[in-house]
């Protein structure tokens, strides 16, 4: 029933093709999935806040709470839910009401967010391109890229993984309103896939929709002659609006929450930025797992491009520097110049040579946008996104005209793939810090002894206090609780 | 030039001209500090006391700190700007030891962003508050000039990738042209990968070659020598004569940009950005003048670019001399080739003996023990063809050759030669007698994956000194297809090529009998300057990328189109592969250093201090004023580097001796007021030889000390000067010629 949703075929109509698309997905899905193959789960900065997220969630429901806006921590309440909504949660969070484990649960979640972003990112990149090959290849970059996997295994930001999965839309979505030639025009919605995009983002990480936001602005300025044309601003303006009205139930619990109690952040950013040898890094299999500090390199987090996708944006502007594409106006030819724009300079932005502290201190407004994205690396995933793009479009001009560099591109796309993600993948695997998490009070590690991570130290746990009102002070939950164990 | 070009270019004149005036503004003097107003703070662990001035801000700029202190024996001060609250990086400085006897210290620091709140601080060790003096900040106009040096390379760069632009559109340059400049940005660009962070990682050597850098700097600017002999700032402003040894001509780039204002690391990366992209190009430009055939030429100079001994020289190592000679060795190769492979008839033959010339001469300039192996293996070459090297027309330009060689470079050879026969140093006593052991093991050579290593000897953690996987695969691919003919019977230069490829890592390993060949009179020299074995990969790895465009060339020749291809395409990637590899290595294991203040490093960093006077040793070197025997009174007593100006009367009736602190290096030169006895250098030296100075009985007055060097310096820089006018002139003498032709 699926494949026959006007203009939305699921997979090729052609047997063959079909199966070697299925065959490519599943791969690609199985390796992305391979740390959540191993019974256990690592540690990582934001997992615990996380995982905590998910039982309380899972009280709600089992208390008759489908949606909790308050969780019951401590009795104080924590409005956790308010300002971080990630409805894919309640896929983990029911898996645990039907009593699968911490663990079990975790792995469950992220492997079936690796099935949708590689679907996703195969089914956006392959219409953009009306390639099956191109699309396997841009899914296999996507899915299995460096910063996608340090924050899924290494930070534990699944917020943000989830982010990740519906960009792909993003790009689409504007590429087929915005850029797309006219004679070219689908059958089907375009703005669908804005809406799913623009939804997801909102309901899984407002952060990266906050960057996507600004992105969407100014590609529609750079597009400002297309937009007011008779289908374009239309199809945006549907997008826009069936996004906002599908996440009204929780951005306005948000913005008013906001307004009375919020308190935004205005620390600085800049020294959070990444080196340039790391954002072109390849080999991550070498390098230590890494926690933020001061010694350069040695201890940097895996969490750069890599050198390949940046020479494949290397490759596109030096023949667009050359005039390859003076006398081509194809839509992609355009979405792929914005892509080389827009990824170089995110990739710029994430560099800790960018002169983040000079803009936050301009005024009001600048110091809160740079202070609420906390670390310049947010700035990856979009970074990323457009790199995938230029990739693609790279192996997609290639196809058509020199075999030889096309095969090239793949064989690229392989190496990357097979020795800066999966090293990548196997170091942090046989890495240290790893544990089976059955519920909250229980726990153990692989071998019985007392997990390196203490992040069940006790039942509560908090990240940084950001989401609680302004003028309360953070240790009293903490005293309580001790006065709480001592007791037992 | 089109009109928007010449709008282009006057709006980047306008703004360089601004730009350049800001150069010129004098120095603003920030802050006065005496020493009694800082704060004591807290005894440290160390036992040393901190104190802290008040705060103060500064804009953004280079500063200079002066400090005058009261620094006696077994006391030390330490100082460093800092501050509590400001951007990231925004003060990027390194604090300073002051010496005993220290009176006088200045060093810089660099300001990106403004501070609010910055501070001195002190750490007094052996003293309290009497130990300081005062301290003075000024701000400099070096900031605008870094500025100005910056938007001038940017505006050139710029200008030149239009122009490559336009004359790409208009096809003036070819699309395989343009994809060999594209692959050499490429290849460049990963291979100064290391050096893309904020940081600095330090080799073996760097620091020496860093004070090197430092010094020739302060002697530029203090002595405004030319050609430098003794650099001034050295083991505690004794001077070290290592210019004499160490050829300096290259140095001076980034020497220069120090001068302008470049923090000493960033010169260093610049300085070797700019030596990785001119091996790039003279690389491709000598394989493309032998092989004619650019895939081929672009082959060679990427495996060459990436291969591991020279990352290793780079990066692990910090080999300046080592990697400054092999960026040149290709030149030498080129010159060679086409001496002897063209017709001695053919109508640009004696041009070519000047690629030798060029080659061999940078290579002296660079390192020494490299011009050793250089000049062995052209030997050997010229051995190996012998027949064409006694053609009339080639035996008399590779005679020209060697001559032009020595007499350029007479400036050079000449002294260094004189001052090894004195056989006061310590450079003629540090061979080492058995350097067999230190050569690598065979498995070495096919270790596949170049880590970057912590080691030079055994297998475990070693250093990539090899010639790279792709190399080494190619050269057993051509053993396989020649073995089973499926290519045709290979040229000579292929296998000469070859010959001399196994020949250098043969002897690389520690299974050739370097220490045998020791005990031969006359080789000895020769086989134990070379300190280690491993230096003979420099020509392995030249010969082996030389063997690969070759090996190309001949499939293309024999019409092996898709084996060339294939060959191209997957060694290539191999190469690439290794050397992306090697820089990650690279990039993740080296400590990270934030060093901006090269007067940090002190001045004692000679490595083994080879350019010593024998006998003495770097730790018996300090700060000290003149020392006079009984009955010598001076006053007055002023050091700028090396020269020295100081009053003295000698009221004895005897000649007495005045010490200063300055290394006793022949060249010194006394002068004294006219009319009175002259003063001399003493032929001998005082305590840890350190100049001594005989002041006639009786005299009175000022003398002026300072290096100029022996006679025979003085004629060998003439022949050189009159040797470069000489050629200058025959080279506006046939261009005119030649215009006149045309």
């Amino acid at each position: 029933m699926l494949q026959k949703i006007k203009g939305f075929h699921l997979f090729p109509s052609d047997d063959r093709n079909k199966k070697q698309v299925l065959f490519c997905l599943t791969l690609i899905t199985f390796l992305a999935s391979l740390p959540q193959l191993c019974g256990y789960i690592g540690s990582g900065e934001k997992l615990a806040r996380y995982l905590q997220h998910i039982e309380m969630i899972k009280e709600g429901i089992t208390n008759g709470q489908f949606y909790i806006l308050m969780e019951p921590m401590q009795g104080a309440g924590y409005a956790d839910t308010v300002f971080c909504c990630n409805i894919l949660f309640f896929v983990q969070a029911l898996l645990r009401v039907l009593g699968v484990s911490v663990t079990a649960g975790y792995s469950i979640y992220c492997i079936m967010l690796n099935v949708l972003t590689t679907w996703i990112a195969w089914y956006c990149f392959g219409k953009i391109f009306q390639s099956n090959s191109v699309g396997l290849v841009c899914s296999a970059l996507y899915t299995l890229s460096i910063p996608r996997i340090y924050r899924l295994v290494v930070a534990g930001a699944v917020e943000e993984v989830s982010a990740l999965m519906f960009l792909p839309f993003i790009v689409y979505g504007l590429y087929c309103v915005l850029l797309e030639e006219q004679e070219k025009k689908r059958n089907g919605a375009p703005w669908v896939s804005l809406v799913v995009g623009y939804t997801g983002l909102i309901q899984t990480h407002l952060l990266t929709y906050e960057i996507t936001l600004c992105i969407t602005v100014l590609i529609c300025l750079l597009c400002v002659r297309k937009l007011f044309c008779r289908s374009a601003f239309p199809q945006l303006l549907k997008g826009i609006c069936a996004a906002a009205g599908l996440s009204m139930w929780y951005c306005i619990p948000l913005v008013d929450s906001y307004l009375r109690n919020g308190r935004l952040s205005h620390d600085a950013i800049q020294g959070n930025g990444l080196f340039i040898t790391q954002v072109l890094y390849q080999f991550w299999g070498l390098a230590s797992k890494g926690v933020k500090g001061d010694s350069g390199m040695m201890a940097a987090n895996p969490d750069g491009v890599g050198f390949v996708l940046f020479f494949g944006l290397v490759v596109f502007a030096a023949m667009w520097f050359q005039g390859y594409f003076l006398s081509q106006e194809e839509g992609c030819v355009r979405l792929a110049k914005i892509s080389c724009v827009f990824g170089f300079v995110l990739l710029c932005m994430t560099l800790r040579n960018f002169p983040w502290d000079r803009i936050q201190r301009l005024n009001c407004l600048s110091s809160v946008l740079v202070g609420e994205l906390k670390s310049p690396d947010r700035l990856l995933g979009w970074a990323l996104t457009f790199l995938v793009t230029v990739f693609g479009f790279c192996l997609w001009y290639f196809r058509n005209r020199e075999g030889y560099f096309y095969w090239i591109g793949i064989g690229l796309a392989i190496f990357t793939v097979i020795f800066g993600s999966m090293s990548l993948m196997e170091s942090l695997i046989t890495g240290e810090s790893s544990g089976i998490v059955y519920d909250l009070e229980a726990w153990r590690t692989v071998d019985g002894a007392e997990a390196s991570f203490c992040i069940f130290d006790g039942p509560w746990y908090w990240v940084t206090g950001e989401i609680i009102t302004v003028g309360t002070v953070l240790g009293i939950g903490i005293r309580w609780w001790r006065k709480r164990r001592k007791k037992a | 030039m089109t009109k928007h070009e010449k709008i282009l270019l006057t709006i980047e004149c306008l703004i360089l001209l601004l730009l350049l005036v800001r150069c010129f503004r004098p120095e603003t003097h920030v802050l006065s500090l005496e020493g009694g107003a800082m704060t004591e703070m807290m005894e440290q662990e160390d036992g040393s006391i901190l104190y802290e001035g008040e705060s103060f801000s500064l804009k953004p700029g280079v500063y200079r700190v002066e400090m005058r202190s009261n620094v006696r024996d077994e006391q030390k001060i330490y100082v460093e700007i800092n501050c509590e609250r400001s951007g990231y990086q925004a003060l990027r400085g390194n604090g300073v030891n002051v010496y005993p006897n220290q009176k006088y210290s200045s060093f810089e620091i660099f300001v990106t962003d403004k501070i609010e709140d910055a501070y001195v601080t002190c750490a007094l060790y052996g003293g309290r508050e009497e130990l300081l003096g005062q301290i003075d900040i000024y701000r400099t106009a070096a900031g605008s000039r870094v500025l100005f040096t910056i938007v001038l390379f940017c505006f050139l760069a710029f200008d030149i990738l239009m122009k490559f632009r336009r004359r790409a559109l208009l096809g003036k340059i070819s699309r395989k042209t343009q994809i060999v400049c594209f692959s050499l940005a490429v290849g460049v660009l990963l291979s100064c990968f290391p050096y893309f962070t904020d940081y600095f990682s330090f080799g073996a050597d760097t620091i020496f070659h860093l004070q090197r850098i430092e010094c020739l700097k302060n002697t530029l600017l203090l002595n405004f020598d030319f050609p430098v002999r003794v650099q001034n700032t050295w083991i505690y402003g004794h001077g070290y004569m290592v210019s004499v040894f160490y050829g300096d001509l290259f140095l001076m780039f980034p020497a220069l940009l120090r001068l302008i204002g470049f923090p000493i690391v960033t010169a260093y990366k610049i300085f070797v950005f700019a030596v990785m992209a001119l091996t790039a190009v003279i690389t491709y430009v000598s394989l493309q003048r032998c092989v004619k055939n650019e895939k081929a030429a672009l082959f060679g100079a990427l495996i060459y670019l990436l291969a591991p001994y020279r990352l290793y020289n780079f990066y692990n190592r910090g080999a300046v001399g080592e990697y400054l000679a092999m960026t040149f060795m290709p030149l030498v190769c080129c010159g060679m080739y086409l001496l002897l492979s063209e017709e001695t008839d053919s109508e640009h033959y004696k041009n070519y003996k000047w690629y030798m010339v060029g080659g061999m001469s940078a290579i002296l300039q660079s390192h020494l023990l490299s011009t050793e192996m250089t000049a062995f293996f052209v030997a050997i070459v010229c051995l190996a063809a012998w027949r064409r090297v006694f053609r009339k027309e080639t035996f008399i330009q590779l005679l020209q050759a060697v001559g032009l060689v020595a007499a350029l470079n007479c400036w050079l050879w000449l002294p260094m030669l004189c001052m090894l026969r004195t056989g006061e140093f310590m450079v003629s006593n540090v061979f080492e007698s058995q350097i067999q052991q230190i050569g690598i093991w065979f498995a070495r050579l096919v270790q596949w994956v170049p880590n970057s290593g912590t080691t030079h000897l055994g297998i475990k953690s070693a250093d990539a000194i090899q010639i790279g996987v792709a190399a080494t695969l190619i050269l057993m691919l051509y053993g396989v297809l020649r073995w089973k003919k499926e290519i045709g019977k290979t040229k000579r230069e292929l296998l000469l090529l070859l010959g001399l490829t196994l020949l250098s890592v043969v002897m690389s390993t520690k299974y050739f009998p370097w220490d045998m060949l020791a005990q031969i009179p006359g080789v000895r020299f020769f086989a134990t300057s070379l300190q280690f074995p491993t230096r003979l990969m420099a020509p392995a790895t030249v010969f082996s990328s030389w063997f690969a465009a070759f090996f190309i060339l001949q499939l293309e020749e024999e019409k092996r189109e898709q084996l060339a291809k294939g060959v191209f395409a997957f060694f290539l990637a191999l190469a690439v592969f290794a050397g992306m590899y090697q820089v990650n290595s690279i990039s993740s294991r080296s400590v990270a250093s934030y060093f901006y203040t090269a007067e940090n490093t002190g001045t004692i960093s000679v490595g083994n201090g080879e350019y010593l006077i024998d006998g003495t040793w770097v730790r018996d070197y300090f700060y000290h004023d003149p020392v006079a025997e009984d009955g010598l009174v001076w006053s007055d007593y002023e050091k700028k580097g090396t020269d020295i100006s100081i009053i003295v009367r000698n009221t004895t009736p005897t000649d007495k001796c005045l010490d200063v602190p300055l290394i006793g290096y022949p060249g010194y030169m006394a002068v004294g007021e006219s009319g009175l006895k002259e003063p001399y250098i003493a032929s001998e030296r005082g305590e840890h030889e350190d100049l001594r100075v005989v002041i006639p009985a009786g005299y009175e007055g000022t003398i002026s000390i300072s290096y100029e060097g022996p006679l025979i310096f003085k004629v060998s820089e003439l022949i050189s000067a009159v040797s470069l006018c000489l050629l200058f002139v025959r080279m506006a003498w046939k261009g005119r010629k030649a215009c006149q032709k045309k």
